[in-house]
């Protein structure tokens, strides 16, 4: 395969294989060695660069997605004598030790710096959330990068790239696709129905590493264009499949309408993942530990998935049906999730906690969608992840509260019941009082909302 | 005086390598180009415990372009040199641990190991230290005792009898990882007269002291580079010596230099961790908190052979009293031999382990005395002229 790249400014041609990383396409067939691997799976940040104007871990981006792109690495930045504003800063601020996620930590930083001129120290140490050092000098990286914007460093933005379909070659033409619609990935989609479908790459890009996932046929379906959509449709919201967490997170419309949901995908992983994973991704994988597809449920979210044929739509807790197990025929694509809007008078809230702030599988996740009506809740939906092979609705919490007076007994009987509805697998105890104190604290938070209201 | 009087005092510097690093310069041993290298690979033992009967070779494979190496093909002693020389290099016979090394191999592109079939008799393995204790396998000498420090202070019967309050419990702590950010790996050139290695490591000189032993080369004749080190915190004290003889065995046989590159998960699978502890405490106090006596009973789990642990088992009895005035006092301390990889230096070197267990006995002895903790340690802490139980 040969594709073509935009790499710190200057057009590159590299042949390469579809499903090769762009890791080892930058360190190896570029020698950019300034692109570290420290775990190969996301979780250390040391690969970090921009790729079309995003953060990403080039560990976990397959090649075919990077044909067309503009890709910065830190050998972008500067050169010994001159020196980027920010390097200089990580120099003078003591911010470099080990040196090994020193690039990944800069580039994470200019990528923030390029989309927020004056970010607080918060909003730097959020940025920086997927990149560690374990030397532990984030102190110290921190200030450099508050020092270097107090210093008027203000970056250009990173270009956004184009899509440009990779030049496949021999063989790979029968089995890697790139297509540019959703109706050219139906075509051979109903061709080839057990093609593996790359999305946002990043638990599949760690399953080929270890060797459980050998692909031999796969399609990128990142970038088309009508799974890339959140529009409002009537009383529903539709987010195409391939809609990524800070896509979500940037949408006006999700954040108005669909708290729960804006709260999942910020408490997802760290920046770099969420710039890739999607929320048909999250779906797809059908985890017990995803964390959106607890927020869809509570939001009574449908999927829709399309077929050269024909679609289906059905109920979110339908699509994920068991195990690494969603409900697609082959031939099938999940195109969007439908939500519908809710009323003035819903509250909505999603808790997640983990092990760690950041890049954290959930130990509980749980969501909680209410409406109220003269301080009668009319309407309840409420999920849990990380409690069960696939996440769960919790039909009991949601009877106990529907038609009740939302006031202290109500809520001591809600605790109660979700209490004993949980049946954890692992340290049951720890997650069945947490998660019944996150519903009390969601239920109070309630009753002062609605008196101020 | 004002700092400004001098040149380099009250002012910072920037480090050497600093612009090497921010502009993603530095070379890190992955990032080494070494033309016409060859690649190597480690064929391990997936059992704990248990006897190499043999290594077969497929004979179907092409075996012309590529090295193989055993244990009967090292020149020196078989052992890594260290504080002993009981890190075996290359499995003889006994298998004292999963991902023991059986056999290396070097390869122009991609070091095959599946062309190589170990027949193995596995054996009950010692996994834990009540295991070792009780020798449900011989792991290391007769009773699997690595190391065994005690230190005696005063009259510990009388100390205990003294005692108003006694406060036992048994403490332990897990395995760790250190996660420097950057993986282990090694590289190693043949020369006409001995052998080149660099690396990520943190004290050359054990690898050139290893290389002499193993290799059977004159000190003269072998050079050790330390390329930039993306980290270690202690992991990178003893696994490199391991990997240096490995990479310069098959450099020498080969002909060709040899490169040996972990991934995370090969990196935490078989390098050295942070010991697993168990410490039994006992501690006599007075009404009034002061300390009467402490008699300590402490494990350190230092995994197959001896790598570092006798010296990070003398770090743990000497911190196993905390910074307290203990008058009586009988502490003992063990490391213990298991069938999982050797354990090694990690920040704090023995010192957590102990400190961990002591601190929590004064939190406890804090809740039963009805003091603060704050105070009941204020109470204790060695003052000008006081001794630990070692003097």
């Amino acid at each position: 395969m040969k594709i073509e790249m935009t790499v710190n400014g200057e057009k590159r041609t590299v042949r390469t294989t579809p499903l090769a990383r762009l890791l080892d396409v930058i360190r190896d067939d570029m020698n950019l060695k300034g692109c570290k691997e420290g775990c190969g799976e996301g979780e250390c940040g040391a690969c970090s660069i921009i790729l079309n104007g995003r953060l990403v871990n080039a560990c976990m981006v397959a090649a075919i997605q990077a044909s067309g792109a503009e890709i910065e690495t830190i050998e972008g930045l500067g050169e010994e004598n001159r020196l980027d504003p920010l390097q200089q800063a990580f120099i003078d601020e003591g911010a470099v030790h080990c040196g090994f996620c020193t690039p990944g930590m800069i580039m994470a930083a200019r990528c923030l710096l390029e989309d927020n001129a004056a970010p607080s120290r918060l909003e730097i140490k959020t940025a920086l959330s997927g990149n560690l050092c374990r030397c532990t000098g984030y102190d110290r990286i921190v200030s450099a990068v508050s020092k270097a914007v107090s210093d008027g460093y203000r970056p250009a933005k990173s270009g956004g790239g184009r899509k440009v379909a990779p030049e496949f070659e021999g063989e790979e033409k029968e089995n890697f696709f790139a297509p540019a619609s959703l109706a050219e990935a139906l075509d051979i989609l109903a061709e080839k129905p057990d093609i593996l479908l790359l999305s946002g790459n990043t638990d599949i890009g760690p399953e080929m590493k270890e060797g459980k996932l050998k692909p031999v046929a796969a399609m990128d379906i990142f970038t088309i264009p009508e799974l890339k959509q959140i529009r409002r449709d009537g009383d529903v919201i539709r987010i195409g499949a391939c809609v990524t967490n800070t896509d979500v997170m940037e949408s006006a419309l999700v954040r108005e309408c669909l708290p729960a949901l804006y709260q999942a995908s910020c408490s997802c992983a760290a920046p770099a993942i969420r710039n890739r994973a999607t929320i048909g991704g999250n779906c797809c994988t059908a985890s017990g530990a995803a964390d959106l597809p607890g927020a869809l449920f509570a939001l009574g979210a449908k999927a829709r998935v399309v077929s050269k044929n024909g679609e289906r739509v059905m109920e979110a807790p339908e699509f994920i049906k068991a195990y690494r197990k969603p409900d697609l025929q082959p031939g099938e694509i999940l195109a969007e999730l439908i939500i519908p809007v809710p009323p003035k008078s819903a509250y909505q809230r999603f808790f997640k906690r983990g092990s760690r702030a950041a890049l954290t599988l959930s130990r509980v996740s749980l969501a909680v969608y209410v409406e109220l009506e003269d301080g009668i809740v009319t309407v309840c939906r409420a999920a849990a992840g990380s409690m069960s092979p696939t996440p769960i609705r919790l039909p009991k919490l949601e009877a106990s509260l529907v038609g009740k007076k939302l006031d202290k007994i109500c809520i001591e009987c809600a605790v109660d019941t979700v209490y004993n509805e949980l049946s954890p697998r692992k340290s049951a105890q720890y997650r069945k009082n947490l998660s019944s104190n996150l519903v009390r604290r969601f239920l109070e938070s309630l009753i002062k909302e609605n008196e101020k209201n | 005086m004002p700092s400004t009087q001098f040149k380099y005092v009250g002012k910072p510097l920037p480090r050497l390598d600093a612009v090497d690093k921010v502009t993603g310069k530095a070379v890190y041993i992955a990032d080494l180009d070494i033309p016409g290298a060859w690649v190597a690979g480690v064929l391990r033992s997936p059992v704990p415990a248990g006897r190499l009967k043999g290594i077969a070779r497929d004979p179907g494979f092409d075996w012309s372009r590529v090295t193989v190496a055993t244990a009967a093909d090292i020149p020196g002693v078989n052992a890594v040199h260290m504080i002993r020389d009981d890190w075996i290099a290359l499995v003889d016979e006994k298998i004292t641990y999963n991902s023991q090394a059986l056999a290396l191999v070097a390869a122009p592109d991609e070091a095959t190991l599946a062309a190589l079939k170990p027949d193995i008799e596995a054996v009950e393995p010692a996994l834990t230290i009540e295991d070792s204790l009780a020798v449900k396998s011989q792991v290391w000498g007769d009773d699997n005792v690595m190391d065994d420090f005690r230190v005696n202070l005063g009259d510990i019967e009388k100390g205990f009898a003294e005692a108003d309050v006694i406060v036992e419990y048994t403490y332990r702590t897990p395995l760790q990882e250190h996660i420097y950010l950057e993986n282990c790996g090694m590289a190693a050139w043949p020369t006409p007269d001995g052998v080149e290695v660099a690396g990520s490591l943190q004290c050359p000189h054990y690898v050139h002291n290893a290389l002499v032993m193993a290799l059977d080369i004159p000190t003269e004749n072998i050079t050790v580079k330390q390329t930039v080190t993306g980290g270690a915190f202690g992991g990178k004290e003893d696994y490199p010596s391991v990997m240096a003889v490995w990479t310069g065995l098959l450099a020498k046989l080969s002909g060709h230099p040899v490169k040996l590159l972990y991934d995370r998960a090969e990196d935490m699978l078989v390098t050295p961790k942070r010991h697993p502890s168990k410490v039994i405490h006992k501690l006599g106090f007075k009404k009034d908190g002061t300390i009467t006596a402490a008699e300590v009973d402490l494990y350190l789990d230092g995994g197959a052979c001896t790598s570092m642990s006798k010296v990070v088992l003398a770090r743990a009895i000497l911190h196993c009293t905390g910074a307290y005035k203990v008058p009586n006092a009988k502490l003992r301390a063990r490391a213990m031999a298991t069938n999982t990889p050797p354990n090694g230096a990690f920040r704090g070197f023995g010192a957590p382990q102990a400190i961990y267990a002591i601190e929590r006995q004064m939190d406890f002895a804090a809740r039963e005395l009805g003091m603060d903790p704050y105070a009941i340690r204020i109470k204790n802490v060695l003052r000008r002229g006081d001794a630990f139980p070692f003097g």
